[in-house]
């Protein structure tokens, strides 16, 4: 009977498999280049995540943007590393999407996804993150499908932190820097040494931000507040993932005087505009999503078949991030900016920036727009 | 007949899923260049996967698996740095080496496996962390390999071997004895602590390749290089109907047919354009209801 039943089950076994294949050569079908030329531009999306102020920020904007330029957007959540999102690449590729868009998690991602778009004929572009090893720079700017390579220009927004301490009487300071195998990190600390230099302060002691570990990062400030009685203040190129409320919480139960250690930290994080009340922080940082954009609609644009490269060689674009510097711009700042509900770029701009007219200069202008009082405009609060 | 019906259910699953996407991404799923990503996507949890087939069928589990990955990469680094072939040879030779250091704290050490593992996943990454704080390993000239013909090659020789040593040789065999009665097994004259001991080693020396692989594929070696390798391994094979107390339903075509199934899974959703809020959770309810439907009951069933 055991046998009986054996045979029987291979046989359907084999029936389903035959079936399957017949079923499988029915909807085979060659790809051809017409498959390409559909009216509505397909994009894929390659992203760290919606639940976050930015990447919820960015999901709702980039969302909104296609709606209005009737394009498809395709998104890839949760990569956060090269393998990952050279997986979704290839994925968004095979689903028949004429342009990538991503983060590159580190700097080869730059290189493998690029590849893999390269050998699809699909377009790509960057954002938030500069190429900093020379080889794979090269072989990316080879490349005839990168588009768009837009990157912050955290060095400049660094020294001027710098300088707002220095304004304040501040001479010395200790500083949390950061992975010095980061091309960001290595902006802001090349930012912040320089700046240090220029403005007349002494860096008393560094110590390397551990991400995602808040005592570690706790116990680094209780250190520099114990070692250097003298310390002025505090220079951090992150205030993320924890690190902004650990430097505020060792301040407050340390026994200084509010505001007597003054804090510059890189990037928002909860609690902003109480430590500016209280007079600990004296500078922060933030708002990247407009380069988001940017890179984004730079894509679209030359999906559909518009150059803004009189070389067709990629385009890059800096973003000074938004620098803050008073509890009422840090209002504004939570209120407004990286809130997915808020849209700070009318329909008509976006329109105006996909088209045969645009130039590299328009995008520019844009990013070189975006300051805290372009926010309160186009909030409506001016 | 029920345990017959329960067996297949890996297979049918796999079928049903290359049905439903060949029929409904209008041939998209079954265009070359669609297929030749499966293999590529899937060739380093797959490879990894046979090898952990040995260790779970003795009756453990392997958590090291990402930690070792990126522990491999950087000390073969270290040594090789851009030479491709030395630092591939080494990457297989640390693999081994985390396994047999798995076995040692295990079998020695008297620590359960899955404690040992996780030991060695969360050392491994705080290394490989710490060294990459302090410089780039980047072996550009790695990627040059990212090929479907070199993936596959390696890809059919590493399941073939498997697929050999697991069930035509002592080394497979016994690692089904002790799974089912490790006591039985050790007073029948076998050595429950070589056999174990060998089939950690196998699970490096796989586990050593699919590092060479995951350098091909993201040829920056960071902190988090390997992240989630144990997390798709463990699912792939729960996937494919293995057991997770191994023992004699154990089986080596669990790895492929699970890879498979969380590979194209993961690629049909994709080109289906599924809104990403609900990737996760329509994932979780198919590999639910795969596993709930193929797992083995018998074993918790009271002797009446």
């Amino acid at each position: 009977m055991n046998h009986h039943l054996k045979r029987i089950m291979t046989g359907v076994l084999a029936i389903v498999l035959a079936a399957s294949f017949c079923f499988g050569l029915t909807g085979c079908k060659k790809s051809s280049n017409t498959d390409k030329n559909t009216e509505k531009s397909k994009i894929g999306m390659i992203w760290y995540g919606n639940t976050d102020a930015m990447g919820g920020t960015f999901y709702a904007w980039a969302n909104h943007a296609a709606e209005v330029l009737n394009v498809e957007l395709v998104w890839k959540l949760g990569s956060y590393t090269t393998a990952d999102e050279l997986t979704d690449c290839e994925n968004l590729i095979s689903a028949g999407c004429d342009g990538i868009y991503f983060i590159p998690m580190d700097t080869s991602a730059n290189l493998q996804l690029g590849n893999s778009c390269k050998d699809a004929g699909v377009y790509w572009s960057t954002s938030n993150r500069d190429i900093i090893d020379k080889d794979i720079l090269t072989a990316c700017e080879a490349n005839p499908y990168f588009v768009n390579r837009i990157y912050d220009n955290s060095y400049d927004v660094c020294k001027k932190m710098v300088k707002v301490m220095a304004d304040q009487g501040i001479k010395q300071v200790c500083m949390l820097s950061g992975d010095p195998t980061d091309a960001m990190m290595v902006d802001r600390n090349k930012g912040f040494t320089d700046g240090a230099k220029e403005y007349g302060i002494d860096i008393l002691a560094t110590s390397q931000i551990v991400s995602g570990d808040s005592t570690a990062n706790v116990d680094s400030v209780n250190n520099f507040l114990t070692l250097y009685p003298n310390m002025q203040g505090i220079l951090a190129v992150s205030g993320t993932a924890g690190v902004g409320e650990a430097i505020i919480t060792a301040l407050e139960s340390s026994n200084r005087q509010k505001g007597s250690v003054k804090v510059a930290a890189f990037d928002t994080f909860d609690g902003n505009k109480k430590a500016f009340e209280d007079g600990w922080l004296a500078a922060s940082c933030g708002g990247y999503t407009t380069e988001c954009l940017i890179s984004f609609l730079s894509l679209v644009n030359r999906v559909q078949g518009n150059s803004i490269s009189k070389t067709d060689k990629v385009s890059v674009m800096t973003l000074s991030p938004l620098l803050i510097t008073s509890a009422e711009d840090m209002d504004v700042f939570s209120k407004y900016v990286d809130n997915a509900s808020v849209q700070l770029y009318s329909d008509e701009l976006i329109k105006s920036l996909v088209g045969p007219n645009v130039t590299l200069a328009d995008y520019q202008k844009v990013l070189d727009d975006w300051s805290i009082s372009y926010v309160k405009t186009a909030a409506g609060l001016k | 007949m029920h345990d017959k019906i329960r067996k297949i259910i890996p297979v049918a699953g796999l079928l049903t899923l290359f049905i439903v996407f060949s029929v409904s991404t209008n041939g998209l799923f079954l265009r070359w260049n669609n297929i030749q990503n499966l293999i590529t996507q899937s060739t380093i949890t797959m490879i990894a996967a046979v090898g952990t087939a040995f260790v779970m069928a003795h009756n453990n589990l392997d958590f090291s698996l990402g930690g070792a990955c990126a522990l491999s990469c950087v000390l073969a680094y270290l040594i090789a740095g851009n030479s491709v072939i030395l630092f591939f040879v080494l990457c297989v030779v640390f693999g081994v080496l985390c396994g047999l250091f798995s076995a040692l704290l295990h079998i020695k050490g008297q620590v359960p496996a899955f404690m040992a593992g996780m030991c060695l996943m969360f050392a491994g990454r705080g290394v490989a962390q710490s060294v990459a704080a302090k410089k780039t390993m980047l072996i550009t000239k790695a990627s040059e390999l990212n090929n479907i013909w070199f993936f596959l090659g390696v890809l059919i020789v590493v399941i073939a071997l498997g697929f050999i040593l697991f069930n035509y040789t002592k080394i497979g065999k016994y690692q089904k004895l002790i799974g089912t009665n490790p006591k039985a097994t050790e007073l029948s004259g076998i050595s429950v602590s070589k056999y174990k001991t060998i089939a950690f080693a196998i699970s490096g020396a796989t586990l050593g390749i699919a590092a060479c692989f995951t350098v091909i594929r993201s040829p920056n070696i960071v902190g988090n290089t390997g992240l989630n390798l144990e997390t798709n391994v463990l699912l792939a094979l729960s996937l494919g109907g293995m057991s997770m107390t191994g023992g004699s339903t154990s089986k080596v075509r669990s790895a492929v047919i699970g890879t498979l199934i969380f590979f194209i899974l993961n690629n049909g959703l994709t080109l289906w354009g599924l809104d990403p809020n609900y990737v996760d959770i329509v994932k979780a309810v198919f590999f639910l209801f795969t596993v709930a439907i193929s797992i083995d009951r018998s074993q918790y069933e009271t002797i009446t």
